[in-house]
Order: structure tokens, then sequence, then C-alpha cells
């Protein structure tokens, strides 16, 4: 088996470093930036409050501590959770799929959540619901399109699948649009969940995320290797003692899982999972050991950033985080396609 | 029948009123109508409950599905105009539709089939609807209907903010959960204007001049406002649910109790209602002050 590392492990340690460096940086400015004026110094200490079972009194009024420590942190930490999973998920499946394109929506993730979210809402459920339903939405939606690919093409190959993840996508969208043009009054919270949000991050919701980010970023790490495999070709893998069908299945399933998590908490924040991991490749080289890794700590530092402009360009309003990362995204996936196209 | 004995019980120069066109000023430009309207569509649920509260109910033969106001209302015709299709309000063979939105091309596609269409868009402030309520009796010959409710709508809204000081007070305005607001520009918040408050939405820029703004919760904190009001109590908001939010308990309008449910209905119209909408505020005002 020929390691795809060409890139000189210098250069990736420096992705790291920088990487790391740039999300600490970035989270340090999240919970200092915003309409209220409070020093880096007084948040980060008041955070050193709520977490260390130490007293530390950081001088900022009780609604200043409100607004570190309810407003920001949980959305910074919810920030990074949510980047980090959906740019790890990505680079997994655009290795599983071996498809430059494949993105953490590609099964019916985004179509279902969508369809769960918005029927909840028709239903009469309030805010709290949303979460659940989507989820559960994403993740019905991923199981038929794994039925239906079974049921068309026996084998499970990684075509079949998508063409499946296209046709379930289009119906369940079909259903939600249908639902939504019956929604008039409440069509605006429909579109702020669909352009995805970080600005209603609460404790609680980072508390619902983590279970499932933590496992599907454990699982897709220990899979790494496996992806550089897969990447070789099915029946190249399989005489490499990797059972190709069950691998699939397992790294599919840890990156749909947390990114339907995510998804529900957030709603849809779209080209993190393309932009990021390619942005990766480009400096790193095309081995699944580094891409994933590093992809999980910049995409963190990616969705942090758009968070940051999303909350300052127009302040004291705010733009969704999706309009933000798919304006960074968009020319940025135009500018791959390019180079594609010279090389 | 009313419609002939009035005309025939009225002098020469009515009788010629009567018989002559009948041209309006709507959001579209002049209106002219060979004969008064009999089979009127209301698209729109203020403007059913300026039909209704000007005896003009005899006309309408169709409302939208969020005419809910007066009650009557939902026992006409149902059209939907948020799914506006020109078939469906062809149906009913209306020979007046009114509306307040020509968002999806509704003005040009009726007018195709020979319907007339009185556009008057929302109110931005207490004068502008007093002036459709005026157009609405013009239409319908309730002249004098319409004049009585603008007077009466005018003294009792006029008394009651004379009745108060909201002076250096903020306000909140929240249309649903994502914090989107209204700024003074909109008829709402032109209310506010008019009680001394002072809006917190007004600080946020408005791209599309819209008057409708997002507002972010920091931004929110900011301000801290005296008095948070609720148009979104219909989608299960309230006084329990907002201190609830994660951070709210910091808020002074949380503490002292200044959190107040509107009626969604009658805060997002510029109707007859109005005036209990006035009265919820100034109520609300007089709590928190």
């Amino acid at each position: 088996m020929a390691t795809p590392a060409a890139v000189p492990s210098s250069r990736r340690r420096r992705a790291y470093f920088i990487g790391g460096t740039s999300l600490l940086v970035i989270a340090v400015l999240g919970v200092t930036l915003g309409p209220v004026r409070i020093g880096a110094g007084a948040a980060l200490l008041e955070i050193a409050d709520r977490i260390l079972p130490v007293n530390i009194d950081s001088g900022l009024s009780d609604q200043e501590a409100a607004i570190v420590w309810q407003l920001r942190a949980p959305r910074v930490v919810l920030g990074s959770l949510v980047g980090a999973m959906l740019a790890t998920a990505g680079g997994a499946y655009q290795g599983v799929f071996r498809n430059p394109l494949a993105d953490p929506y590609l099964l019916g993730v985004a179509a279902g959540a969508g369809l769960g979210a918005t029927a909840a809402l028709a239903f009469g459920a309030g805010a709290g619901a949303l979460p659940p339903a989507a989820f559960a939405g994403a993740v019905l939606a991923v199981g038929a399109t794994y039925y239906f690919a079974r049921a068309a093409g026996g084998r499970r190959t990684a075509a079949t699948l998508i063409l499946s993840g296209v046709a379930v996508g289009s119906f369940l969208t079909a259903i939600q649009t249908f639902i939504q043009q019956q929604l008039s009054d409440r069509i605006r919270e429909v579109f702020a969940w669909l352009l995805g949000r970080l600005s209603a991050a609460t404790w609680s919701q980072v508390g619902t995320v983590l279970p499932y980010v933590v496992v599907a970023l454990v699982v897709l790490m220990a899979y790494r290797r496996v992806l550089d495999v897969l990447s070789v070709g099915e029946e190249e893998a399989a005489t490499l003692g990797v059972q190709p069908a069950r691998a699939r299945l397992v790294i599919i399933a840890a990156a749909t899982l947390g990114s339907a998590a995510v998804v529900s908490v957030t709603g849809l924040i779209g080209f993190v999972g393309i932009v990021v991991p390619h942005a990766v490749r480009m400096v790193a080289g095309v081995s699944y050991r580094v891409i994933l890794p590093l992809s999980m700590v910049i995409g963190a530092a990616f969705l942090l950033a758009a968070d940051l402009l999303a909350r300052t360009l127009i302040s004291p309003g705010e733009l969704p985080i999706g309009v933000v990362t798919a304006f960074v995204g968009a020319p940025f996936f135009a500018m791959i396609l390019r180079r594609r196209e010279a090389a | 029948m009313r419609r002939p004995t009035v005309c025939f019980l009225a002098l020469g120069l009515l009788v010629a009123a009567c018989a002559s066109p009948i041209t309006v000023d709507s959001d579209a430009g002049q209106l002219t109508l060979d004969e008064r309207p009999e089979r009127i569509v209301s698209l729109s649920a203020t403007h059913t409950e300026i039909l209704y509260a000007i005896d003009a109910a005899s006309f309408v033969v169709a409302t939208d599905l969020t005419s809910n106001y007066p009650i009557e209302a939902e026992a006409t015709t149902k059209v939907d105009a948020f799914n506006f299709n020109v078939e469906e309000i062809a149906a009913v063979e209306p020979d007046l539709v009114v509306t307040g939105f020509n968002s999806q091309g509704e003005l040009d596609a009726l007018q195709a089939v020979g319907i007339p269409v009185l556009l008057l868009a929302p109110a931005a402030n207490l004068e502008d609807a007093y002036e459709q309520i005026e157009i609405l009796g013009d239409v319908t010959g309730r002249e004098a209907e319409a004049a009585n409710l603008i007077s009466s709508m005018q003294t009792r809204i006029d008394a009651l903010i004379g009745s108060t000081t909201a002076e250096g007070l903020t306000v909140f305005h929240e249309i649903d959960n994502t914090l989107f607001s209204a700024n003074s520009s909109t008829f709402l918040g032109d209310i506010y204007r008019r009680l001394g408050l002072s809006n917190i939405a007004d600080a946020v820029p408005d791209e599309f001049a819209s008057g409708y703004v997002q507002i972010a919760e920091e931004y929110l904190f900011s301000r801290d406002p005296d008095l948070i009001l609720l148009g979104d109590a219909g989608f299960g908001e309230s006084f329990e649910s907002v201190g609830a939010r994660p951070g709210w308990g910091s808020l002074s309008a949380v503490q002292n109790g200044a959190v107040f449910e509107l009626d969604g209905d009658v805060a997002g119209r510029w109707g007859p209602r109005t005036v209990d909408l006035v009265e919820d505020i100034v109520a609300a005002i007089e709590a928190a002050s």
C-alpha cells in the first residue's frame, strides 16, 4: 500500500499549529466581541469562575456575566462542535464516496432534517421540539436512502447510494415545500432555521449535540486509515483485508449521525463540509490520516470566524451564519473547480 | 336592498353621486368603479375587520383564511390569499377585490380577468389607517359609518395617548422567538413612538427599509429594555417562557415583571381593534412604571 502522503511532515505540523492557534484566538474573540464591550480578561475570568471549582471575581455585573456565560460561551462551544463535525463528516463522505463534491448533506440529511423541523412547526410544536424532530427526519431520510439503494442495486455501491440520496432528498424537499406553503404565519421561523443559525445557542443545545459529535468524531478518527485504503479502490481494499461494505457503513453512519445532530439544533449551515476538507487537502496532501483531524480543527475555526462575521458585519443586527459560510464557500468552491479544470 | 332605498331618499345631488362612477385613491393609483360593488372579496384580515365595522358586511362574499374577526367573517366563502390563485377568486365572481398586498402579482392577475382591485398597502401610521377606513367607506357607500368609526377611534386613541407618559421608557417588541422586531417606521412602532416609548429596534440597520429587523440577543441585553411586549403570545411565548430563556433572568424587564403579551392578530393589523391594542400597551406601560 502506497502512503499518499507526499507532503513533508514539517508542513503538516505547521498546519496543525496554525489551525490550533487560530481556533484559540477566534474562540477568545468570540467571547470578547459583541455589542456590549467586555474585555477579554474579564470574560475569561468569568468563564474560569464558572468552569473551575474556585470562586473568581471577574468584576462583571450580573448582566455582563449572563452575556458572557449564557450567550457568548455556548455559542462559541456550539460553533466549534458544529464546524468540527461538518468539516470532518464532509471529508469522510468525500473519501468514502471517492467524490470531491460529497458533503455531509449528501444522503438526504438536510432534506430529512428540514422536513422534520417544518412538520414540527406545522403541528404547532414549540421551539424545543425542533431538534428532535429534525434529527428523526434526518435519520429516517438516510435510512430511506440506504433502503432504496439496496432495493435498486443489490450491492450498495457508492454511485447507487448517491443517486438514491438525490431521489429521497428531492422527494422530501417537495413535501417540505408543500407544508411550508400551508404555514404562512410561521414561515419566517422555518426560513430562519433553514438558513442556519448559531444565534439561539444555549448550553442545553451543547448538551444535546455533544454526545453524538464526540462519538462520531472518535469513530471517524479511528477509521481515517481505512479511508486511505478505500480511496485506492474497493477491490484493492478487499485484497488488503478491509471489508469495503462494512467499513463504508460504519463511516457513513458515524458521519450521518453527527451531522444530523448538529443540523437538528443549528439548521442547515452549508459549504463548511466542502470548503474545509478541500482547503486542507491543498496544504496537507491527500491522506485522510491528516485530512480528517486537520479538517476537524480548521472546521471549528472556520465556523467560529464565520459566526464572528455574521454578528459583527451589520451590528447591532445579525446575519444568518449560513449566508456567511455560503458567501465565502461558493466562490471558493468555484475556484477549486477552475483549478481542477486547469490541471 | 338598502342601496336603492338610500338613493331614492337622497336629494338630487346624491342621486347623481349614486349613479356616477366612484373614484378612490388606492396604493396602485386611482381606482374608478362604474357601479357600487356588491360582491367584495377581502384578501386582508385588516380590511375584513374594517368592512364589518362600517356595516358593509352584506357586500362581502368571500374573505381570506386569516380573516378571523369578527366571527361572522369565518362564515363567508374562504379563499387563500397567501397562496394566491386567481381562478379561486374569480370563481366567487367578485366585482371588487380588496387587498393589502401585491407581492404575488395579485393586481395584474385580477385585472387581466376584469376584476377591479383596491390595493391598500399596510398602513405606516394611524393617519394611513384612518384614510383606508375612509376609502372603504367611499367605495361601499358607508361614508357616514366610516366617519363615525374614524372619529370614535381617534377620540379614544388620543385620550389613551394623552393619559400616559412613557417618556424615557425603552421597549422591545417581539414578533417571533428569533427576536424579529418592528421599528418606528411600522404602524405598531409608530404607536409606540406616539406613546413616548423609545424603541430599541430603531438603532438596528434596516437594509430593506421594511421596518422589520432582526435583533441580536446580545444587542437586546446591551439595551436592557424597560418593557418587553410579546406579539408572539399566540405561539406560546409568555412572561414565563421568556424568563426561562438562558440569561434572560438578568434583564430588568424580566426582573420587574415588565413582560406583557399582546394579541398577535390585533398587533399585526391596522383596523378598528387598534384601540384595543393601544389600551393593552398603555396598561403595560402603567404596570411597568
